[in-house]
């Protein structure tokens, strides 16, 4: 897996964008004090992973305006995950799959959430 | 002109689970489409960072109402990477029956609601009927009908022994027979290539470029199947992709017409080539799971990405799944305006939106 600089996230979409590849989708892990985000394409069939990270008071530059379809999974993030993405259209501000009355961003760690369970035997 | 905005959905004819579009319309033109998710959310992700490896094939299989087989399946193949598991290549060759079994069920449920969107509830009632008789030889080898409970990590709970394996193919002929009878009722029928040929129209570019996924990518002349990728025996089975060029809701159709009898095709190689042996690898219950994997697989609406991560136990840090609807959805957003808005329920079942993969 490819690891790039947040400040040239932008670039790496773009490239991937130039040599004609699919956006297949992005995954967010909170590790904890920060989130990292990888971005999957497809090229000719192969899978190319691209990941950087960004603190958790930090927002990413979104990738809608590259590949629009981005805005999707970009929306599902901010949902779940309470990541603001700069200059995101159109942006369903965390409601896209919570509704008003939800707790928000349920997979977010921190203090407060259980992070994952415990299984006996 | 003044600009009108309809709902369409969450309760409407043509969609099995609940999905909003709002429809900005100028007359009977739509000019732009918002789409409204979250009533099926479960919150599956989360969930399954509280279960063990093994229990979350459980979970995966209920991510999707009628793909449980192919979940369960790429879900364990990310498992058996981190934990270097071989599968034993009976195993694999079972996995491809089930899973194109599964597919053609799929396929088959569509085009029975596909018909009924025409009003064709005749031709509905057939597909549904072959459809049963596809989850009855489901039933048959794995005790289930569309959750099969049969792939674990490292393997398949059942066998397919050779009485079986005879009445599978021996079912699936008759099945080929019926099918043939019904498929070109739908394909020649005046009223649906009338309402499908040129409607929704998805260039080879615009699908690409929207992440099109399954048939919908297909279908506007993109050779992308993940069964190219080289996962279970599809190589030495002689799977190639079904392709259709014209990029309209009809080469939609055509794609998953052609795959139910591409599917049938390959469950008999399989039965035909399966090789003897071990079905399941054994895998200790109490491993830990440690590092990444990426794990792709062709499910009957596209392709379906896992991507596992463990932190040195049995219970895993974080399952992402992107299911094949959800990359569908950037591409619906396209076709839609410049449509009539009396097309819009037939370009949305086109793309076999699946809503609660879509959730999770």
């Amino acid at each position: 897996m490819k690891e790039v600089n947040k400040a040239d996230i932008l670039s790496e979409i773009q490239a991937m964008k130039d040599a004609q590849a699919r956006f297949v989708t992005m995954t967010c892990c909170d590790t904890g004090d920060a989130f990292e985000l990888i971005y999957s394409f497809d090229k000719e069939l192969e899978l190319i992973n691209v990941r950087t990270s960004f603190g958790k008071d930090e927002s990413a530059p979104s990738a809608s305006g590259i590949y629009s379809c981005a805005f999707l999974i970009e929306n599902e993030i901010k949902d779940q995950f309470g990541l603001d993405f700069d200059n995101l259209a159109p942006d369903f501000k965390g409601l896209l799959l919570l509704s008003q009355d939800a707790p928000p961003t349920p997979m977010r760690r921190n203090n407060n959430q259980e992070e994952g369970g415990k299984v006996d035997g | 002109m003044a600009r009108t905005v309809v709902p369409f959905g969450p309760q409407h004819p043509v969609l099995p689970e609940p999905l909003q579009l709002q429809l900005v319309l100028e007359d009977e033109k739509v000019v732009d489409a918002i789409p409204t998710l979250g009533y099926v959310h479960r919150g599956l992700e989360k969930g399954a960072e509280f279960n063990d490896f093994n229990q979350n094939v459980f979970l995966v299989e209920r991510v999707c109402g009628i793909c449980s087989i192919i979940h369960a399946w790429t879900y364990s193949s990310c498992i058996e990477q981190l934990l270097n598991v071989e599968v034993p290549p009976r195993a694999q060759y079972l996995r491809v029956v089930f899973a194109e079994l599964s597919r053609m069920h799929s396929h088959l449920l569509w085009l029975g609601l596909y018909a009924d969107a025409f009003g064709l509830e005749s031709l509905f009632m057939q597909f549904w009927r072959i459809r049963e008789r596809v989850l009855d030889l489901e039933e048959m080898g794995s005790g289930n009908r569309i959750i099969l409970s049969n792939c674990i990590v490292g393997g398949m709970r059942r066998d397919i022994d050779d009485d079986l394996r005879k009445e599978i193919l021996k079912q699936l002929e008759e099945v080929r027979k019926e099918y043939l009878q019904v498929m070109p009722a739908i394909l020649n029928d005046y009223t649906v290539n009338h309402r499908t040929r040129g409607v929704g129209v998805l260039s080879k570019e615009d699908a690409y470029d929207q992440g099109a996924v399954g048939p919908v990518l297909r279908a506007s002349g993109i050779a992308s199947d993940a069964r190219l990728l080289g996962y279970g025996p599809y190589k030495e089975l002689g799977f190639e992709p079904v392709v259709e060029k014209d990029g309209d809701c009809y080469a939609r159709g055509v794609v998953r017409a052609r795959e139910v009898l591409q599917s049938m095709e390959i469950i008999k190689n399989a039965l035909e080539k399966m090789p003897e042996g071990e079905i399941a690898a054994k895998v200790k219950a109490t491993a830990k799971v440690d590092g990444e994997a990426f794990a792709r697989q062709e499910q009957p609406r596209g392709e379906v990405l896992y991507y596992v991560r463990g932190k040195n136990d049995k219970i895993l840090d974080r399952i992402r799944i992107r299911t094949p609807t959800f990359a569908n959805i950037p591409p619906l957003l396209k076709m839609l305006p410049g449509c009539d808005l009396a097309d819009v329920p037939v370009i949305v079942l086109a793309i076999d939106p699946c809503i609660s993969c879509t959730e999770r």
